[in-house]
């Protein structure tokens, strides 16, 4: 080392030999932290021309971060950092004394850790009980967020968690005002928040979380009466913390909770309560002993695992793999032919505990309805407060299973439709009052799982629709002229095409002829469908019907020449063999043959595939009996090779969806079958051939 | 001419090129892309696609897409003197998927230098979909570099339909 670099580097030292022992004792010296700039900024200096830039670049960080924490003391972490520059600076001087390379490794945190500690600062500074206390923006400091990304990650994880209880005890406890558990157990969620966010220097929310812990606090002592107000503060003050948690970025520091709402907040805290409820608010009545659906809320808690998705696609996709690989092993031949009984057993029971797993591995995909529907409860009930109508909200089958994936993706369907019936179905309670029903309005969700598909239906007691306004609106919209003639059910569909709305005034989200076609898109881009059934001054009826979306089905294998197709077994009726009698062709190019005394069009998987070298004679073929949509089809195919079950393979990569396949599947003896779409094979035959519409015989024809 | 701008303007990284032969010319990808080379895989054909895509192959597990080059470019399909499969890595929507490519004859490795590669020269049927970035040129050999990547999102744009039936013009001389 030059000796010019040499004595600097001893003088700094020496330097901060001295203003660390003052500092420890007194943090807050003035002077020594003055002093502390220059020194540090010497040795920025110093490490640059010994080229150590990382520490270079460090010392200019710990001055800049001096320059902003202002007239502020050290701060412990402050006071550590410090510590370790002193200590980097002390071993480069040995290390040249001793003639050998200083050991810098372990100083390698420096570069890393030295943004954190001044913000921290405030953080400590501020005092908790005073609410008003606004941090001051600290702009340069790189924010406590180096604090490393798991710990944020959890405190996410976590408060959402905390925060998302809330709800559903809050109503709850709107329904059992006395149920001190649900309240406690609401203080305590917001009393974590703030402990654990004040840790991270994310003041704004603290200090949410603070005034409403104050405000629950009260409530629980009794001083304040729990009441809708509160409980609608409350739940704001939920969805503010919430979204700030989930905005969590480098600028959460800097975060602020809504003013006005902490100001409510303390309000009520004074028993100022009733600033924020809509003046005509209708009384409700608890008839809460009508809603039987409700399970009950205090259920067993059975013990969770929490575990991260992508671990369980693995599995997931594991165990699929695992179920192919057994079942090639178990249809070996010479498994077959050599294996002594020992093995077979053993072998036997592969495939027993390999289906085990399966079906565990299917279940471990399905979650029940309940939290969607759930969540359904709070819009239901803040939409009714908003518009002063009173419903009621009925849920049934909240525990029927739905594919995780399916979750995220109906909540919006739903929430559309809800938010249709509660501000065009429902009427308002004197109107009902008038049409002899009952003031309060009946919102029923219902899920259940019929055949391969779920049904999720929205049913209201509210006015219907009205095929002539309807008509006469569509009309005006141009979609349709006043020639075109519709029967009552088409005129109702009208409600989900595009740019349709008959409200007078447009209100949130429903009203601006938004809603319905979306809901109706994205129900058709899970490949499902939505009906709609409504009678005019009865209520209106809303179903969709959702595929069981799972990644392994149950299919039937089949052969067409050398191709291999999969029908869904959940589809197939039964596989038949023509004969002369119970063929015959209609108009010439349609075929179809007779099923048990029906009809019933038949449809050549070689023709509308292009398969060269199918069999073309129906007498030597197999016809598969499929049922959609309630009508019967036929698909005739060379050979039936039996049931297996699949993963499903999605095929939209490269090659673009095909018109009649859901997907492809790797068979048992490593071919690639297609699986076939009924649905979209049905169309595809419909669009080459025609299918009669009335059954009729026509002469046979061979 | 839209093409024009977003196949030519790029001129091909130097490095190392995986060349394979389609009819009588070189084809080359840079073999950073390439995850595999194989022999002949079975194919299924799968209905309804353009003709190119002759169809998916089951790859350890996963149901690949499979691309004839020679049809892609338009060449009639002759025997092939050696089937390989050369497997390229893509990205497609932000997703990783494998294309499986059909060659003739068995690929092998050529380096090139900045001054081997230059840009390819503008095409006469610059609505041409094949997606050429540039040519490469060493010791007499002329390879023809190009993108799978590009290859593929072409294809969804279905106007590799066009290229199947172009017969011969579509590669540049």
């Amino acid at each position: 080392m030059a000796d010019i670099n040499w004595r600097k580097l001893t003088g700094i030292l020496s330097e901060l030999d001295q203003q660390t022992v003052i500092l420890e004792g007194f943090p807050d010296e003035q002077e020594t932290l003055s002093n502390l700039k220059p020194t540090l900024e010497n040795l920025a200096v110093c490490f640059s021309e010994l080229n150590y830039s990382d520490f270079s670049l460090a010392s200019q960080a710990y001055v800049e971060q001096l320059d902003s924490a202002g007239k502020r003391p050290l701060t412990p972490d402050g006071a550590n950092q410090l510590g370790v520059i002193r200590q980097l600076v002390q071993e480069i001087v040995r290390a040249n004394t001793e003639q050998r390379p200083p050991d810098t490794a372990s100083f390698a945190e420096l570069t890393s850790g030295c943004q954190q500690t001044m913000t921290e600062s405030e953080a400590d500074a501020s005092d908790s009980t005073t609410p008003v206390a606004e941090p001051d923006p600290i702009s340069n400091t790189p924010s406590s967020f180096d604090l490393s990304q798991d710990l944020l990650d959890d405190f996410i994880t976590e408060a959402t968690e905390h925060l998302d209880s809330v709800e559903g005890q809050v109503l709850e406890l709107e329904d059992n005002p006395e149920d001190n558990e649900a309240l406690n157990a609401i203080f305590r969620a917001f009393h974590t928040v703030k402990g654990t966010s004040g840790f991270f220097g994310f003041d704004g929310m603290q200090q949410l979380a603070h005034v409403a812990e104050n405000l629950l606090d009260l409530l629980r002592d009794g001083e304040l009466p729990f009441e809708t107000d509160a409980a609608s503060l409350i739940l704001q003050s939920k969805d503010a913390l919430l979204e700030m948690t989930q905005e969590i970025g480098p600028e959460s520091v800097h975060a602020k909770a809504p003013q006005d709402l902490i100001d409510q907040l303390e309000a009520a805290c004074r028993g100022e309560i009733g600033t924020n409820t809509p003046s005509a608010k209708p009384t409700q009545p608890k008839d809460e002993s009508k809603t039987p659906a409700k399970s009950k809320k205090r259920q067993v808690q059975r013990e969770v695992v929490r575990v991260h998705a992508d671990r369980l696609d693995l599995l997931m996709n594991l165990i699929g793999e695992l179920v192919i690989a057994e079942s090639i092993v178990s249809d070996a031949d010479e498994l077959h032919l050599h294996a002594c009984e020992k093995s077979m057993h053993a072998i036997r029971q592969l495939s027993s505990v390999t289906r085990d797993l399966q079906a565990l591995s299917t279940s471990l995909r399905m979650v029940p309805i309940k939290g969607v529907f759930q969540k359904m409860r709070r819009l239901v009930r803040d939409l009714g407060n908003d518009s002063g109508k009173s419903v009621e909200l009925i849920l049934e089958g909240e525990d029927t299973e739905i594919d995780k994936n399916l979750v995220e993706r109906i909540s919006d369907p739903l929430v559309h439709m809800i938010r249709n019936s509660m501000d065009h179905g429902f009427e308002d309670a004197q109107t009902r009052k008038a049409a002899n029903k009952p003031e309060i309005g009946k919102l029923t969700i219902a899920a259940a799982q019929r055949g391969g598909s779920i049904y999720i239906s929205v049913e209201d007691d509210g006015k219907g629709l009205n095929s002539e306004v309807l008509r006469a609106k569509a009309i005006e919209k141009g979609l349709i002229t006043e020639n075109t003639d519709l029967t009552e059910k088409e005129t109702h569909q009208l409600i989900m095409a595009a740019g349709f709305s008959t409200a007078a005034t447009v209100t949130n989200v429903s009203g601006r002829g938004v809603g319905m076609d979306v809901v109706k898109r994205t129900v058709e881009g899970l490949r499902g469908q939505i009906d709609l059934d409504s009678k005019l001054g009865r209520g209106t009826c809303f179903t969709m019907r959702l595929p069981l979306t799972t990644a392994i089905i149950d299919g039937l294998v089949t052969r067409v020449a050398n191709e291999y197709y999969i029908l869904p077994t959940v589809s197939v009726l039964q596989s038949v063999q023509a004969d002369d009698t119970s063929l015959f062709t209609l108009m010439e190019t349609d075929e179809a043959f007779v099923y048990q005394d029906q009809t019933v069009p038949m449809v050549r998987l070689g023709s509308l595939y292009d398969i060269s070298n199918a069999e073309q004679d129906p007498k030597k073929a197999f016809i598969i009996v499929l049922e959609a949509e309630g009508h019967l089809v036929g698909l005739m195919v060379d050979e039936v090779l039996g049931k297996q079950q699949v993963v499903i393979k999605s095929l939209n990569r490269i090659v673009k969806s095909v018109p009649g396949l859901a997907g492809s599947a790797i068979l048992s003896s490593g071919q690639v079958g297609l699986i076939i779409d009924i649905d979209g094979i049905i169309e595809l035959a419909n669009t080459t051939i025609i299918i009669p519409p009335t059954p009729e015989r026509a002469t046979a024809h061979v | 001419m839209s093409n024009d701008t977003e196949i030519n303007h790029q001129v091909p990284e130097p490095g190392e090129y995986l060349v394979f032969k389609i009819g009588k010319e070189y084809y080359g990808t840079s073999i950073s892309l390439v995850q595999e080379i194989l022999g002949e895989l079975e194919i299924t054909r799968v209905p309804k696609c353009p003709e190119h895509i002759t169809g998916v192959a089951n790859l350890r597990g996963k149901v690949t897409p499979v691309l004839d080059l020679r049809l892609c470019l338009g060449q009639v399909a002759t025997s092939y003197a050696q089937i390989c499969t050369v497997v390229v890595q893509l990205v497609l929507h932000g997703e990783n998927t494998d294309l499986c490519m059909v060659v003739d004859d068995l690929p092998f490795v050529v380096q090139f230098d900045a001054d081997n590669i230059e840009e390819s020269p503008r095409l006469k049927n610059s609505e041409n979909a094949f997606p050429l970035r540039g040519i490469g040129r060493k010791d007499g050999l002329i390879v023809l570099i190009f993108d799978p990547n590009k290859l593929a999102q072409l294809d969804e744009l279905e106007s590799m339909t066009e290229c199947s039936e172009d017969e011969g013009t579509a590669s540049a001389a």
